[in-house]
C-alpha cells in the first residue's frame, strides 16, 4: 500500500489538533511576523538594533516618520520650516494622546529632546542632539529648535527609530508612548504580542486587530515557516530562497538593495597608510563574484561610494570609480613601493555567513594582485573590539547608510570621529570631511547635490573604505498581506513601521 | 579477529588517502571559480562545485585530512591523559580519586558549547585551538569509563593474585589491569574518533572551528545547508563521508572479549 | 552512607561555585564591552561618552573584586542578578526556560534508552546477524549525520512539504497539550538521535563483555535458565558502563541542547546562554552556568548512587 503525499495531507486536515493554530489567528486580523532575532532591550532612545527598531516604530512615535516611498511625513507634527533666525519650528497636531491618556504636548517634545541631548544620556542621538542650543515653546502648539550651526537634516533625525517623543511622565523601567499600537504580553527572548491603541490620532489606524512577533534565529526555519503558512510575513528573507519566495504563487517578495559591504582599512601604519595601496585593493576584486558567492545573485556591485541610484546626488561614472582592473591594482602597488607582494590579516567574523563568504571571495582577488591576507574569523563580540582598537590590516564589514540622504554616511566616511569598528582606523581623508560637512549645512538642493559629487571624487582618491557590493533585503509575505511597504534604500530596516497601514486583503 | 579486519582496513584506507591528498594531483581546494557554482559532475569536477566554485572533491580529501588528523589528535591526548588519571584514580582511590573523578567533573560541568566558545575566544579560532578543545571535552569520558572498569576490576581475582605475587603496583596496572579493562576503553576510543568529528562539524556551523577557506568536512556541510534546495548532493558527500568514517569506527568495536 | 552522601552535597557545592567563578574571569578576560556591544547592535556606530555613561549606569566601572563579591552577596539572598541587557532578573530567565530544556533532555533520553538498550542487547547475543550488522551500520549514520542537517531536513518534509506539523516552535502544554507534545516530538527525536546510538553500542559491548565473563559460566553451570541469566547477570553487570554514558550525556545536553534549540525554535536554557555569552552579559552567563552545572552535579550524584545499589562491589570498597 503506498501512502500518496495527498493522502497524507488530507489526513492531517482531518485531525484538529494537529493544524496550526496560526489559521486561527489568521482570520482575526492579527498579523504574525517572523522576526530574525529578539530585540535586545526596548528603551526608546538606545539604539539596539533594527528588531528593537521595528517593534519601537509601532508603539511610538516622533515629530515625523518615513513614508512608505522613504519621504518624511508629518506624525506629532503637522508642519516644519525654518524661520528667519535658521531656527527649526515645528507646528504640533492637537489630538494626540499617550498610551496613559495624556494628551501630548510641547513640554513632552521639549522634555524628551532634553533628555537625549542630556549629560548622563545613553541615547543614540546625543552627539547629534548637542547641536541642539534650546528648544523654546513657542505656544503650546508649536516648538522651536535653536542650532549651534546651520543644519538642514534635522527633520530626518526625528525619522530615527531612536528618537521618540515619550511621556514626561515615563521612568526608565516604563517608557509611555503614543504610537499605534501597546504590548501586552512578552515572552523574553521568544516572542512579542501588540494590541491596537484605540485612542490612536489617526482614526481607522491602525487596521490590524493585533501584531504577534515570533523570533525565527535559524534563516532555513524561518524560511520554513514562511513556506508552510506559520507566519504571515517575515524579515530578512534568506538570500538562497528569495528565488522560491518569488515562484511560489501565494507568496510575494518585497526586496531593496540598501545595505552594503565594504573593506575597512589600518591606515595607522604601512601599508595602507598609503592611499595607493588603498586603491589598488578596490580595483583588484571582481565584485560579482561577491554578489554571486555571498548573495546569490541578489544584489549588485558596489565600485564606489554607497550612493543609491536615482538619487539626485548619484553619478554614473563616478559610481564606477573602483571599477575591476587587476592591471590598474598592480601597478598601483608597484608605484606605492609594493611590487613584492604584501602580507596582511583581514578581520572579518564567522559567526555572520555573508561576513565570512565576502572575506573568502575578496581574499581570493587581492592574492591574484600580491596581497596575501590571513583571515581571521574571532566571534562577534571579538571581531568588534578588535575592530575599534584597530587591530587588524583589512576588515570586512556590512552596513547600511543612516538614511538615504548622503550625510548619512557621516558615521562611516569621517574617519576622524573617535576610534570605532565601524570605520576605517587612523585614516586621513580630509577632503571627503570637508565635503562632508559643507553638505550638511547647506540647504539648496542643487549645491549640495555639487558638493556630494565633490564629496565622491574626494573619497574615490582617499579611500576612506572601499565599497565591495550592495545587498538586497527581502520581506517575505503571504499575498493577503496588504499595505506592508519595504521602503527604500538605508531605510529598509524602518519598514516594521508600516504595519501600521496593513491590513490583511 | 577475522571480523576486525574488514572496518581495520577499511580505517587504514581512509587514512591513507587522507595522508597521501598532496600526491594525489587533486584540483586546488581553495580554488575559486564562481561563475561554475554549484555545477554538478563533470570532467575535471568528479563531485561538482561548491557555493564559491571550488571542486567538492578535492576538499572532500584535504577535508578529511584536517578533520580526522584533529579527531585522531584530539582522541589520543585525551585517552592518553584520560586513562591516566582514572586508572591511578580507581587504584589508589582517596586523594587520587578526588583529583581524578571530582576535577573532571568542573570540565563536565560546562556546557560544551560555552566551554568552546570561550577557549575560541581566548586563543582564537583554529585547528589548534580545536584539538585542545576536543581533547578537553573527551577527557573526563575516558577517565570515567577507566575509573569505573578499574574500581571494577580491582577487586577481580587475578588482580588479587598478582597483588598476593607481591607484583609492583606499576606493573599490576599497565600489564594486569589495562588489558582487562581495554575493552570498553577501545569503545570510549572509537565513540571519542567519531564524536570529534561531527563536533567538528557542529563547532565549524556556529563558527568556532577550522578556518576558512581551509577545507574541513564540517565547514562543507554548513555551506552546503545553506544550499540544500539548489544542490543537494553538496550536502550528501560530506555527510557520506562522516557516515563512511563513524561506520568503520563502529567496526572496531572489539568482538574479541577479553579473556 | 550517609557520611559519604554529605561529602559528595558539600564537594558538589564546592565544584559548581569554582565552575561559576571560572567563568566568571574568563568572561572578564576575553575581549568584549557588554555596554559597547549593546549600542552597537546592528551595526550602529557607538557615542564614547555614551558607552561610559551606560558602563557607569550597569556598574561595570567598579573593581573587578567588588563585583565578584557583590555577585556573591545578592547569591546568599537568593538572587541571582538581573541581566545587564534589558534588567530582566536571571532567576526569572531560568526558571521560565529552565523545565523546557529538561523535558527536551528527558523526552530525548527516555526515547533513547527505549530504543538503544533492547538494540544493543539483542545485537549482542546475535552477534554477527543481520539485525546487527543494520542496526551497527543505522547507529553509524545516526551518529555521523549532524543534528542541524538532520532536524533541518526533518522541517523540510514533515513541516514545509507534507504540512503535518508548524515548522518549529513551542506551545504552552497548558494552552494545548496536543500540540505541545507534537513539538516536542521533532526535537525529542534529535535528541535522541545520537543518544540512541551511543546506547545501542555501549549496551551491546558490554553484554558482550559480561557473557564471557566467569560468572555467566558459573551461573549456566549452576543450571539457571539463559532468561535469568541474561537479566540478573548480564544485564545487570552491562548496565553500569552505559549509565556512566548516560549520565555523562545527559549532563553535558544540559548546555548542549543549543542547535537543536536553534533548528527547531525550542525555548530551552542553552539559547539565552548563548545569547549572553555573545553580549557578554555577566550576570546571566553566571547565573545560568550556575545553574546547569548544579544540576549536572545533582544528576552525577543520583547515577552514583545508582551504582553502589547496582554493584555491591563499589559498596564495599
Amino acid at each position: 500500500m503506498s501512502v500518496s503525499r495527498r493522502t497524507l495531507v488530507q489526513g492531517a486536515a482531518a485531525l484538529p489538533f494537529l493544524a496550526s493554530p496560526g489559521w486561527a489567528q489568521r482570520s482575526a486580523g492579527i498579523i504574525r511576523y517572523g522576526l530574525s532575532t529578539f530585540p535586545p532591550n526596548l528603551q526608546p532612545w538606545v539604539s539596539t538594533g533594527a528588531a528593537a527598531g521595528t517593534v519601537k516604530l509601532l508603539t511610538h512615535r516622533s515629530l515625523v516618520a518615513f513614508d512608505s516611498k522613504g519621504e518624511l511625513r508629518g506624525e506629532l507634527a503637522t508642519s516644519w520650516s525654518i524661520d528667519e533666525k535658521g531656527a527649526w519650528v515645528f507646528k504640533l497636531r492637537n489630538n494626540a494622546v499617550f498610551h496613559n491618556g495624556d494628551p501630548v504636548t510641547a513640554d513632552d517634545v521639549k522634555w524628551s529632546i532634553e533628555q537625549i541631548a542630556g549629560e548622563k544620556s545613553t541615547a543614540y542621538m546625543r552627539q547629534q542632539f548637542q547641536n541642539i542650543s534650546a528648544v523654546e515653546i513657542v505656544d503650546p502648539q508649536t516648538i522651536r529648535l535653536v542650532t549651534k550651526e546651520p543644519l538642514a537634516t534635522i527633520p530626518t533625525w526625528f525619522a530615527n527609530y531612536n528618537t521618540f517623543i515619550i511621556s514626561r511622565k515615563s521612568t526608565a523601567a516604563e517608557p509611555i508612548g503614543c504610537g499605534p499600537f501597546r504590548i501586552s504580553a512578552q515572552e523574553r527572548g521568544t516572542s512579542i504580542e501588540l494590541t491596537p491603541f484605540d485612542k490612536f490620532y489617526k482614526p481607522g489606524f491602525p487596521k490590524l486587530k493585533g501584531v504577534r512577533f515570533v523570533v525565527y534565529a535559524d534563516d532555513n526555519l524561518r524560511q520554513a515557516a514562511l513556506m508552510s503558512g506559520d507566519v504571515d510575513i517575515i524579515e530578512y528573507v534568506p538570500w538562497q530562497s528569495m528565488n522560491a519566495v518569488e515562484s511560489d504563487p501565494r507568496l510575494r517578495l518585497d526586496a531593496v538593495e540598501g545595505p552594503f559591504m565594504c573593506v575597512l582599512f589600518n591606515a595607522s601604519k604601512p601599508p595602507f597608510n598609503d592611499p595607493r595601496v588603498r586603491r589598488a585593493v578596490a580595483h583588484a576584486v571582481k565584485r560579482d563574484d561577491i554578489v554571486k558567492a555571498a548573495f546569490f545573485g541578489r544584489g549588485k556591485a558596489l565600485e564606489g561610494v554607497p550612493i543609491t541610484q536615482g538619487t539626485p546626488w548619484y553619478d554614473d561614472a563616478l559610481a564606477h570609480g573602483w571599477n575591476y582592473d587587476p592591471a590598474r591594482a598592480k601597478a598601483l602597488l608597484a608605484e606605492a613601493g609594493f611590487a613584492n607582494g604584501i602580507q596582511a590579516t583581514m578581520l572579518a567574523t564567522a559567526q555572520y555567513g555573508m561576513h565570512k563568504d565576502t572575506a573568502e571571495v575578496v581574499q581570493q582577488y587581492l592574492a591574484a594582485v600580491g596581497i596575501q591576507c590571513e583571515l581571521k574569523l574571532p566571534d562577534w563580540p571579538t571581531r568588534v573590539n578588535m575592530g575599534g582598537r584597530g587591530q587588524y590590516d583589512l576588515a570586512i564589514h556590512g552596513l547600511a547608510s543612516d538614511s538615504n540622504d548622503p550625510d548619512g554616511l557621516t558615521a562611516y566616511l569621517d574617519t576622524s570621529l573617535s576610534a570605532n569598528y565601524v570605520r576605517s582606523f587612523g585614516l586621513q581623508a580630509p577632503r571627503t570631511k570637508a565635503a562632508m560637512d559643507r553638505g550638511r549645512a547647506e540647504f539648496d538642493l542643487a549645491k549640495r547635490v555639487e558638493i556630494y559629487k565633490e564629496m565622491q571624487r574626494a573619497a574615490l582618491e582617499e579611500v576612506p573604505m572601499a565599497g565591495l557590493a550592495w545587498r538586497q533585503q527581502g520581506f517575505g509575505m503571504d499575498r493577503s498581506v496588504k499595505g506592508f511597504s519595504n521602503l527604500p534604500g538605508a531605510l529598509t530596516t524602518s519598514s516594521g513601521g508600516t504595519l501600521e497601514e496593513t491590513w490583511f486583503g | 579477529m577475522k571480523k576486525l579486519w574488514a572496518p581495520g582496513a577499511f580505517v587504514a584506507l581512509i587514512i591513507a588517502i587522507a595522508l597521501a591528498a598532496p600526491l594525489l594531483g587533486l584540483a586546488d581546494p581553495v580554488k575559486q571559480d564562481v561563475a561554475r557554482r554549484l555545477s554538478g559532475a563533470q570532467p575535471g569536477a568528479w563531485l561538482g562545485r561548491d557555493e564559491f566554485g571550488r571542486d567538492v572533491l578535492s576538499r572532500l580529501i584535504w577535508g578529511a585530512r584536517m578533520s580526522l588528523a584533529v579527531a585522531f589528535s584530539s582522541s589520543i591526548l585525551a585517552g592518553a591523559a584520560g586513562v591516566a588519571l582514572g586508572l591511578l584514580g580507581g587504584w589508589f582511590r582517596g586523594l587520587g580519586e578526588l583529583f581524578a573523578v571530582r576535577s573532571m567533573d568542573i570540565i563536565l560541568c560546562f556546557p560544551p558549547v560555552l566551554l568552546a566558545l570561550l577557549v575560541v575566544t581566548l586563543l582564537g579560532p583554529g585547528a589548534g585551538t580545536l584539538i585542545l578543545v576536543l581533547s578537553v571535552l573527551y577527557l573526563p569520558g575516558f577517565v570515567r569509563v577507566a575509573y569505573a572498569e578499574t574500581l571494577s576490576a580491582r577487586s577481580h581475582d587475578y588482580v588479587e593474585a598478582a597483588r598476593a605475587l607481591g607484583a609492583p603496583t606499576g606493573r599490576i596496572l599497565l600489564r594486569t589491569l589495562l588489558p582487562n579493562i581495554a575493552g570498553p576503553l577501545l569503545v570510549q576510543f572509537s565513540l571519542a574518533v567519531a564524536a570529534a568529528v561531527v563536533l567538528e562539524s557542529g563547532l565549524s556551523f556556529l563558527g568556532l572551528g577550522v578556518v576558512p577557506p581551509a577545507p574541513s568536512w564540517g565547514l562543507m556541510i554548513r555551506g552546503a545547508r545553506a544550499t540544500m534546495e539548489q544542490a543537494p548532493m553538496l550536502l550528501v558527500w560530506p555527510c557520506a563521508a562522516l557516515t563512511l568514517t563513524i561506520l568503520a569506527h563502529a567496526g572496531d568495536a572489539p568482538e574479541a572479549a577479553p579473556d | 552512607m550517609t557520611r559519604w552522601l554529605f561529602r559528595r552535597i558539600l564537594t558538589s557545592l564546592a565544584l559548581a561555585w569554582i565552575v561559576a567563578t571560572i567563568v566568571f574571569m574568563t568572561l572578564h578576560l576575553v575581549p568584549g564591552d557588554p555596554a559597547e556591544l549593546l549600542l552597537s547592535t546592528g551595526g550602529a556606530a557607538t557615542d564614547p561618552a555614551a558607552v561610559a555613561e551606560l558602563r557607569e549606569k550597569l556598574g561595570l566601572e567598579r573593581p573587578l573584586l567588588d563585583q565578584y563579591l557583590s555577585f556573591h552577596s545578592g547569591l546568599t539572598r537568593g538572587d541571582l542578578g538581573n541581566s545587564l541587557v534589558d534588567d530582566y532578573p536571571v532567576a526569572s530567565e531560568i526558571a521560565l526556560r529552565l523545565p523546557r530544556t529538561l523535558e527536551l533532555i528527558l523526552a530525548g533520553t527516555a526515547l533513547s534508552v527505549v530504543f538503544g538498550m533492547p538494540a544493543g542487547a539483542y545485537a549482542a547475543l546475535h552477534r554477527g546477524g543481520r539485525f546487527d550488522r543494520i542496526a551497527s551500520a543505522t547507529a553509524a549514520f545516526l551518529l555521523a549525520v549532524p543534528v542541524f542537517v538532520l532536524g533541518t531536513l526533518l522541517v523540510l518534509l514533515l513541516a514545509q512539504t507534507l504540512r503535518l506539523m508548524p515548522a518549529g516552535g513551542y506551545t504552552p502544554i497548558a494552552q494545548n497539550p496536543a500540540q505541545h507534545f507534537t513539538l516536542l516530538a521533532l526535537p525529542a527525536i534529535a535528541i535522541a538521535k545520537g543518544l540512541a546510538a551511543i546506547v545501542f553500542r555501549m549496551t551491546r559491548a558490554s553484554v558482550l563483555d559480561a557473557i564471557s565473563r566467569d560468572f555467566v559460566r558459573t551461573a549456566r553451570a549452576k543450571g539457571l535458565s539463559p532468561a535469568r541469566v541474561l537479566v540478573r547477570h548480564v544485564l545487570r553487570n552491562a548496565l553500569t558502563p552505559v549509565l556512566t554514558v548516560l549520565g555523562l550525556q545527559m549532563g553535558t545536553l544540559l548546555g548542549g541542547t543549543v542547535l537543536v534549540e536553534y533548528v527547531f525554535n525550542w525555548p530551552g536554557l542553552s539559547t539565552p546562554l548563548l545569547r549572553a555569552v555573545e553580549a557578554r552579559d555577566y550576570p546571566m552567563v553566571v547565573g545560568i552556568v550556575l545553574t546547569i552545572s548544579g544540576l549536572f552535579l545533582l544528576i552525577n550524584l543520583i547515577m552514583d548512587i545508582l551504582y553502589a545499589a547496582l554493584d555491591p562491589r563499589v559498596r564495599a570498597s
